[in-house]
């Protein structure tokens, strides 16, 4: 078969949504608005720096600063705006009256959470490469490596596949729009607060039975904790600094193994909300005599 | 085409529908009635797989739904009783959307997007927006959509509701080309005259049950004996009622203001003998009108509440009066 970019079968509902979102002028509004906040971030972030500084020399240095704060910006300002692009995806779909339609044709339920959370994700991944252009004064003039840029895009992937299904499960726990949304956010603050929770639990309880690291295990499914380890590993941070050397002895593998989870749980969730949404799952022919109804 | 065996669904001890079995032949255009409640829509929601029967089982072209699903949703179009559109798509993209749900390569929507427009008379809009259509055009919109992958047989829902009078009378010429191009059709509607005047077979529903199916023409002829003669007095009614009690073989129906209703087989001979009868008697008779057997008439009948189901219908499955 020849290769060429038609023969790549694009999911539908992805390539739907991605074309009716970036119509819309609520898109265009969102973009400019996200870039505003980043932009006056920056201008206050690099007004700090040259207070702080004596000369140029010493401000073009600091401006590798620039990466983890734009960055970490970003990305709280995503985590409010996933769940909303997300939680909605398929009672938006209930509301318009087209769920019903998709559902009768040959799409499977996993086929269409899959390109919602798809679309969501690479929606967001819009977003992060248009601020690009602001992150590139810390790699241009900071003097940060360009790997720093591409694992900041594959860490933002992950964040928001991880984030838009869990958005996406909560979608098909409600029938409304605004009630998904909210269960959304608390679902987001038992993985971003809540995983704290052991820990904090063990170090009350339990500071010198050496059980201390156990009580950070949960913080692997903490998308915030990887993305602070991998700011800090790109800063070249030493493992010591890293919440005081007390989580784990490698950046590295800490966050192999947390975006592995992450896309382990996200693909869990994503199969959980197929199941949610598909109306005949599990149907078997039954006759009434055999089960014993009239 | 079509076989619903034994089909029910239940929420918790009521059955919405309850041991229903129908065979639709192929090429039919099949219409179904029964009153709000009946158990029309759950029907059809399970034969489009959205949801879930408690028994039974749906065929469709010979494929099982509890077996292969996808077979089953390959050979069907479902047309809601709503016409859900995306904001910020073309009818083109709209059409594309769907056909690369089908696998069907953007090529070919192209040129049978152009055909299906056509056929529901929705010629030359692929560029317009589908929320800027009327709610007839949509609807047109949403039979097209449901043909794109070339189904053997749509199924449609309550497709007329609230079209104006020309969205109406424009959908029913769509559903009867598309039934003499051979696809099979199975609608359900309030409209008992559409029905009536469209489908070449009914199936009336009443409280999750099948109360008839079959053909038309034979379904009419089932109540062929119980027409209704409306008959003005102008004399006094009361001598008018006493001598039609007189007569065998009859019965008042209902007695009006100047009007006697006569329930009566409805035959020639029969209703000269009445009216000798009346007129003999001293009754002045103003005019008379009969008042023949229509789907509307046979509905209120068969779906009234002290109806027993059972007696004198055929229940499904149908057997060959509906076969052709």
């Amino acid at each position: 078969m020849k290769i060429s970019l038609k023969n790549i079968h694009v999911n539908p509902i992805m390539k739907k949504d991605l074309r009716i979102r970036s119509r819309s002028m609520k898109f265009a509004w969102g973009l400019f608005a996200f870039e505003a906040v980043l932009g006056l971030v920056f201008f206050f972030a690099i007004n700090l720096m040259s207070l702080d500084r004596y000369g140029y020399t010493e401000t073009y240095k600091a401006l590798v600063y620039m990466f983890p704060v734009i960055g970490a910006v970003e990305l709280g300002i995503l985590s409010l705006i996933i769940p909303i692009e997300t939680a909605s995806a398929i009672t938006s779909e209930r509301e318009k009256q087209t769920f019903d339609i998709l559902l009768t044709t040959v799409m499977t339920p996993m086929q269409v959470i899959r390109g919602k959370v798809n679309s969501a994700t690479f929606h967001m991944m819009i977003y992060i490469i248009a601020s690009i252009p602001l992150m590139a004064v810390a790699f241009t003039v900071g003097g940060l490596s360009w790997w720093a840029l591409l694992g900041f895009l594959i860490t933002s992937f992950i964040f928001a596949y991880y984030v838009g299904s869990i958005g996406i499960l909560c979608s098909t726990l409600t029938k409304k729009s605004i009630g998904s949304i909210v269960l959304s956010y608390v679902f987001m603050g038992i993985f971003f607060g809540g995983s704290w929770t052991p820990m904090a639990i063990i170090l009350m309880f339990a500071q010198s039975s050496g059980v201390e690291e156990l009580g950070a295990l949960t913080l692997l499914f903490n998308p915030a904790v990887s993305f602070v380890m991998f700011f800090m590993t790109a800063m070249g941070a030493g493992d010591e600094d890293i919440f005081g050397g007390m989580l784990i002895k490698s950046p590295l593998v800490w966050m192999i193994v947390s975006f592995s989870l992450m896309i382990g749980l996200s693909l869990l969730f994503q199969w959980f909300a197929s199941t949610r949404i598909d109306p005949v799952r599990g149907y078997k022919e039954r006759s009434q005599t055999k089960a014993g109804v009239q | 085409m079509l076989y619903l065996n034994n089909l029910a669904k239940r929420y918790g001890k009521f059955y919405a529908v309850n041991g229903l079995s129908l065979h639709v032949p192929k090429g039919d255009l099949f219409g179904f009635v029964g009153p709000n409640g009946a158990g029309k829509t759950t029907t059809i929601r399970m034969m489009c797989g959205l949801l879930k029967p408690d028994f039974g089982d749906i065929i469709v072209g010979g494929n099982r739904y509890s077996t292969d699903k996808n077979a089953v949703k390959r050979c069907m179009g479902y047309v809601p009783d709503f016409f859900g559109v995306y904001d910020n798509l073309k009818v083109y993209e709209y059409m594309e959307f769907y056909g690369s749900i089908y696998g069907i390569d953007d090529a070919s929507v192209k040129r049978m997007t152009s055909d299906l427009l056509e056929l529901v008379n929705l010629s030359n809009l692929e560029e317009q927006y589908v929320d800027t259509l009327s709610r007839g055009m949509k609807q047109r919109l949403c039979v097209a959509r449901a043909l794109l992958h070339n189904p053997e047989l749509l199924v449609m829902d309550e497709p007329s509701s609230g079209l104006d009078p020309r969205a109406r009378v424009e959908m029913k010429q769509v559903l009867l080309n598309l039934n003499s191009m051979g696809k099979t059709i199975v609608i359900s509607s309030h409209i008992l005259s559409d029905i009536a005047e469209m489908c070449t077979s009914v199936g009336i529903m009443n409280r999750g049950k099948l109360v008839t199916a079959g053909r038309m023409e034979d379904i009419l002829s089932l109540g062929i004996n119980n027409h209704h003669l409306i008959i003005d007095i102008k004399s006094d009614m009361e001598t008018a009622i006493q001598k039609v009690r007189e007569i065998p073989d009859i019965g008042i129906d209902s007695v009006m203001e100047g009007q006697i209703v006569i329930a009566c087989s409805g035959e020639d001979e029969q209703i000269n003998r009445i009216m000798i009868e009346l007129m003999t008697g001293g009754v002045l008779v103003g005019g008379f009108r009969k008042e023949e057997q229509n789907l509307e008439t046979l509905f209120m009948k068969l779906t009234g509440d002290d109806i027993n189901v059972n007696q004198g219908m055929p229940m499904g499955p149908v057997k060959g009066g509906m076969n052709r």
